[in-house]
């Protein structure tokens, strides 16, 4: 499955969960497929967005969906040991796994050793690389962190 | 929301243990893989309405650096308060021990407790 076509799917069905999503393509991909203030992008920071997910869902109601690639899952991987210890209810994570960095030039990635369902309890989609390259996000860091605080917070 | 834990909240308190952080940390029951993974579970603790704390040694601010310098500062994400352990002694954390001011001056955390090493004690 194309990965812009498995966010699509992915996106469809959220309602009102917050979503985080790890840098490069990912992130911009959820953005101009479904841009929303309950939508966290990690921009920068490879290796955070589970760690950001896993900070949210311990302390709201709400559910978390978090959506990284392989790169980001691997850079990162003790995030996935914590996850199972802590087996947040509330916790969702998908990872679209295409075995390489994508968003810096489609170089091999090392996922095809490991099966990331082994680690924690999440859900895998074996992805290609999209059709079209969409944009980088218009946003800055902060109007992304400030929306998404607001969110939360407000009321 | 934990399943299994049985805890009402956990703490908004997040690190990798040290030997000289031990008796400050004895309210902590899950440990974070990393520093920087600590710092990451801290910034979803303050977006979502906390006030967290981290712990670490000195050695963990090289691993925070770069959530320090790629999230929070762009995002203008507040640091959270700062339990530090500023290790010196055995000599092989000597060199961490030289450049942790310069390592607090890049991250500019506001709330700071530190536990400085006492002379030539090892543990």
């Amino acid at each position: 499955m194309k990965r812009i076509k498995a966010i699509r799917e992915i996106m469809k069905k959220v309602k009102d969960e917050l979503v985080v999503t790890s840098p490069g393509m990912i992130s911009r991909e959820v953005y101009w497929v479904k841009d929303r203030p309950e939508n966290f992008y990690v921009l920068g920071t490879m290796g955070a967005a589970l760690g950001i997910g896993i900070g949210l869902a311990l302390f709201l109601e709400r559910k978390v969906i978090v959506i990284i690639g392989d790169g980001d899952a691997l850079i990162n991987l003790g995030s996935l040991v914590l996850m199972n210890k802590l087996k947040l209810k509330n916790l969702e994570l998908i990872i679209l796994d295409n075995n390489s960095y994508q968003s810096c030039g489609g170089q091999p990635s090392c996922s095809d050793a490991i099966d990331f369902k082994k680690i924690c309890k999440c859900k895998v989609i074996r992805v290609s690389e999209s059709d079209f390259q969409v944009p980088r996000i218009p946003l800055k860091p902060e109007e992304i962190m400030r929306r998404f605080y607001n969110v939360i917070n407000r009321a | 929301m934990l399943e299994s834990m049985g805890w009402v909240e956990m703490k908004a308190k997040f690190g990798v243990p040290g030997s000289k952080l031990k008796e400050k940390i004895k309210d902590v029951e899950i440990y974070c893989t990393s520093e920087e993974e600590a710092m990451a579970l801290a910034a979803g603790a303050w977006l979502a309405g906390k006030q967290p704390e981290v712990y670490m040694q000195n050695t963990g601010l090289c691993r925070s650096l770069n959530i320090i310098l790629t999230l929070y500062k762009p995002y203008k994400i507040p640091l959270p308060k700062l339990l530090l352990s500023n290790r010196k002694y055995p000599f092989h954390h000597y060199y961490v021990w030289k450049y942790t001011e310069d390592l607090l001056r890049i991250s500019k955390f506001k709330k700071i407790e530190r536990i400085e090493d006492e002379e030539n004690k090892s543990n």
